[in-house]
């Protein structure tokens, strides 16, 4: 990341030594900025010209870009790091469906109503789809102004127009220019229009240039020339390895070296390696949406909407996207689950947020209230803490005691994981409880406590 | 020029005859310079390779999973030798799982016969796996190890409980280890240093991190792979060896098989997650992928073909793309 040296600040500052910031003297408040000790904007007198060159320089090495206008806005870019152990990737890689303008108004609906449903729940987070690419295949301007209006009446999900035809575009744009779309996009033949078309409806602009890297930051500062400030970048790809490695190269650049023409979010399209005629056509698409997705495209474009061919991506991306530090766990404990009795079934697993909330739905789903006691596996799956002697026979013993399970139930039952088997005798010995080697994966659970109800 | 100043050490798996044992030939992985995809293909020697499941034993699959090796199922050997012929498995993992006490307790003498048995029915490099039990392994591993002398095999897995047994045998039979430690970089190393102390020389050594499934931990195993490779690379010599993952872990998720139609057919589900989890610690580092579905391993080879051996992948103009109508 880059930072400001004490006399970039100081030469910024309006050098009248006024104290109003807390600090005597202009240049000591410049070096207390720097190490991070005061606020530069504890200086109530920055000009307009200091405020501008702070923010660029404050500014994350990469932009961020929004699309869309309110609820359903996208944020992409805004990144600091290579890798997410360095601190956390902070906006996750947007995912577009593509649908053609050519589409019936009725089909346009349809296909937005799918891709509208297509969610599901993870973690307490509502997975979902985040944009909707239109396509011009029509390159008629009518036909795509009204295909734009269909879908901007049926859903609020922001849009990227696509065609490089920039009255086809301007078609659009008069339709939903107001709720921000992407326009995808300028290249070399066409780059003053669009980008003029950008700053006249304030929209974000794709800017495209699959020869190389070079053309490309031509292309960003002929259209920042033209005043375009939100900006998404499309290497090409005429290869998957090709434009893997842009990827990481214009994030390198952006990230270590500071190169300003780089630093905007990027957009992949992993249709463009599907070919009808190839088996694998639908598994394959995936596979390279996944491939870019870890290695820094900041959107991708995707066919099909099939839900086994989207979760696994929105599954990917919950993962990669969240916060290292934070260990997604719940706090140990004896949960009820249901209405429970003295006489409820009792069911000890892992911490680890996503193996709670798995085995409770499950529970619940059984229709058996139970007791589930939860012990401290540091965040780790029940698989995982096994194998890494975080989930032992001590642990849950100490557990019954100091959540007072004996004291909640009358039996002296206790529910272990099946990937927990080989501690059952150990536990016994400890506990004097008798020890149920339960199912290897929770779903059969359902089944399994109605099995053992007394 | 790597912007690295180290390497990651080379370790060859599997002999041919004039080296002492009967393989077609040797893999050789490790030796990078840099992580996939950041600096030049000189970085990166060696492709990655997979090596796919076989297990001695019937155990709990799901159906899909189990359908394209449905003839083969109680026949190791013969299920190796399926998935060198049929899907162009680099490697194979035997895991000799039957010998836990806790499934049919089979003693070292009939472990050692299956591994014969599928030496002598494929020619590629081995990996052979154990039950996991700590107490059983270490008896299993020492028959085994002897029967395959010279082979040049990867015994899996080496843990911080039976480290020294695993890497006794290696070391007296030619074989090397696989050292396995619960997403944990520290722990990692640790194991590495405990290795090499009793005199198992990294070259020798691979590093099993824990590869977790799509969705149930799978972005941990991603930074620690990454940590791995990259401590690795700035010249900790603990974290210098080439790393494995079980993609087949990807199977344990629910949405990989449960039956549930909202998320669409399990036949789709199953092969996707695995190649996903797969194909995202490839690009992490990863240099040995034990896999089991013919549809994941065909997809991640090609992202191998394309990212590691620079075979090009068709695509299409995005203006053709544009006039497609969907």
């Amino acid at each position: 990341m880059r930072t400001l040296t004490p006399m970039q600040i100081y030469m910024l500052l309006p050098k009248t030594n006024c104290g109003e910031c807390g600090f005597p003297t202009c240049l000591s408040f410049a070096f207390n900025v720097a190490s991070g000790k005061a606020n530069i904007f504890a200086c109530p007198y920055l000009s307009e010209e200091a405020k501008r060159k702070l923010s660029e320089a404050l500014a994350p090495p990469i932009r961020l870009v929004t699309i869309g206008v309110g609820e359903a806005t996208v944020k992409v870019g805004g990144e600091k790091v290579m890798h997410r152990h360095e601190d956390k990737f902070y906006n996750p890689t947007a995912m577009a469906f593509a649908v053609s303008d050519t589409l019936g108004d009725e089909e346009l609906k349809e296909q937005v109503k799918t891709i509208e449903n297509t969610r599901f729940e993870r973690l307490e987070e509502v997975l979902k789809t985040d944009l909707i690419a239109l396509k011009g295949t029509s390159e008629d301007p009518e036909r795509f102004a009204q295909a734009a209006k269909v879908i901007v009446e049926n859903t609020s999900l922001p849009l990227i127009l696509c065609s490089f035809n920039s009255e086809v575009i301007e078609s659009g744009l008069k339709i939903c220019g107001s709720k921000r779309p992407l326009i995808y996009a300028a290249n070399k033949d066409n780059l003053e229009v669009m980008a003029e078309l950008a700053v006249k409806y304030k929209c974000p602009l794709t800017i495209r240039e699959p020869k190389n890297l070079d053309a490309l930051a031509e292309l960003v500062k002929k259209a920042k020339d033209v005043g375009v400030e939100d900006i998404i970048l499309d290497v090409g790809f005429k290869d998957l390895k090709e434009t893997l490695r842009k990827l990481v190269t214009i994030r390198r650049l952006a990230i270590e070296e500071g190169t300003r023409e780089y630093g905007y979010p990027t957009i992949a399209f992993p249709s463009l390696a599907v070919f009808k005629s190839d088996s694998l056509a639908d598994f394959w698409e995936v596979t390279v949406a996944a491939s870019l997705l870890v290695r820094y495209a900041s959107i991708v474009v995707l066919n099909g909407t099939k839900p086994w061919r989207i979760l696994p991506l929105l599954v990917l991306r919950q993962g990669i996207f969240r916060d290292p530090r934070i260990h997604p766990r719940v706090k140990p404990g004896l949960y009820a689950i249901g209405s429970v009795s003295e006489n409820s079934p009792c069911l000890v697993t892992s911490n680890y947020a996503l193996t709670y909330f798995t085995v409770k739905s499950d529970i619940e789903a059984s229709k058996v209230p139970s007791y589930l006691l939860v012990i401290d596996t540091e965040g780790l799956s029940v698989a995982s803490s096994v194998a890494g002697g975080k989930f032992t026979a001590e642990k849950i013993a100490e557990a019954i005691k100091e959540y007072k399970v004996e004291e909640k139930v009358k039996h002296r039952t206790i529910i272990i994981p099946g990937l927990a088997a080989r501690i059952s005798g150990k536990l016994e010995e400890l506990t004097n409880w008798k020890v149920i080697v339960g199912p290897r994966d929770s779903s059969e659970l359902r089944t399994f406590l109605r099995k053992i109800l007394p | 020029m790597s912007r690295w100043s180290s390497r990651i050490v080379e370790v060859k798996i599997g002999a041919t005859k004039t080296e002492g044992g009967s393989r077609d030939k040797v893999i050789v992985v490790g030796g990078e310079s840099d992580l996939p995809l950041f600096g030049s293909s000189e970085d990166l020697p060696h492709p990655p390779v997979i090596s796919m499941d076989v297990f001695d034993c019937k155990i709990p699959l799901p159906r899909v999973l189990k359908e394209p090796f449905s003839e083969v199922l109680e026949d190791p050997a013969e299920w190796a030798k399926l998935c060198v012929n049929k899907y162009g498995a680099d490697l194979i993992s035997l895991h000799l799982v039957s010998t836990d006490p806790n499934v049919l307790d089979r003693s070292p003498k009939e472990a050692a016969k299956t591994v014969e048995e599928v030496l002598q029915a494929v020619k590629v490099p081995l990996i052979i796996g154990g039950s996991g039990n700590p107490e059983k392994d270490p008896k299993v591993f020492e028959e085994v190890a002897k029967v395959a002398e010279g082979e040049r095999c990867l015994l899996a897995s080496a843990t911080l409980d039976v480290y020294k047994e695993i890497a006794a045998a290696a070391l007296a039979y030619g074989h090397s280890v696989v050292a396995f430690t619960p997403v944990d970089v520290n722990l990692a190393k640790h194991l590495n240093r405990m290795l090499m102390s009793i005199g198992l020389p990294p070259n020798r050594i691979v590093m099993d991190p824990t590869a977790a499934s799509l969705g149930y931990g799978h972005e941990y195993s991603f930074s620690v792979i990454e940590r791995i490779r990259l401590g690795g690379l700035q010249g900790d010599k603990d974290l210098q060896m080439p790393i494995l993952v079980g993609v087949t872990n990807a199977w344990g998720a629910r949405e990989a098989w449960l039956k549930d139609p909202s998320l669409g057919p399990r036949e789709y589900r199953g092969p996707i997650w695995e190649a996903v989890t797969g194909v995202t610690y490839l690009l992490a580092g990863a240099d040995v992928l034990m896999m089991m579905h013919p549809i994941a391993v065909s997809l991640v080879k090609r992202v191998i073909d394309n990212v590691f051996r620079g075979e090009k992948i068709p695509t299409k103009e995005v203006h053709e793309w544009l006039k497609e109508v969907i």
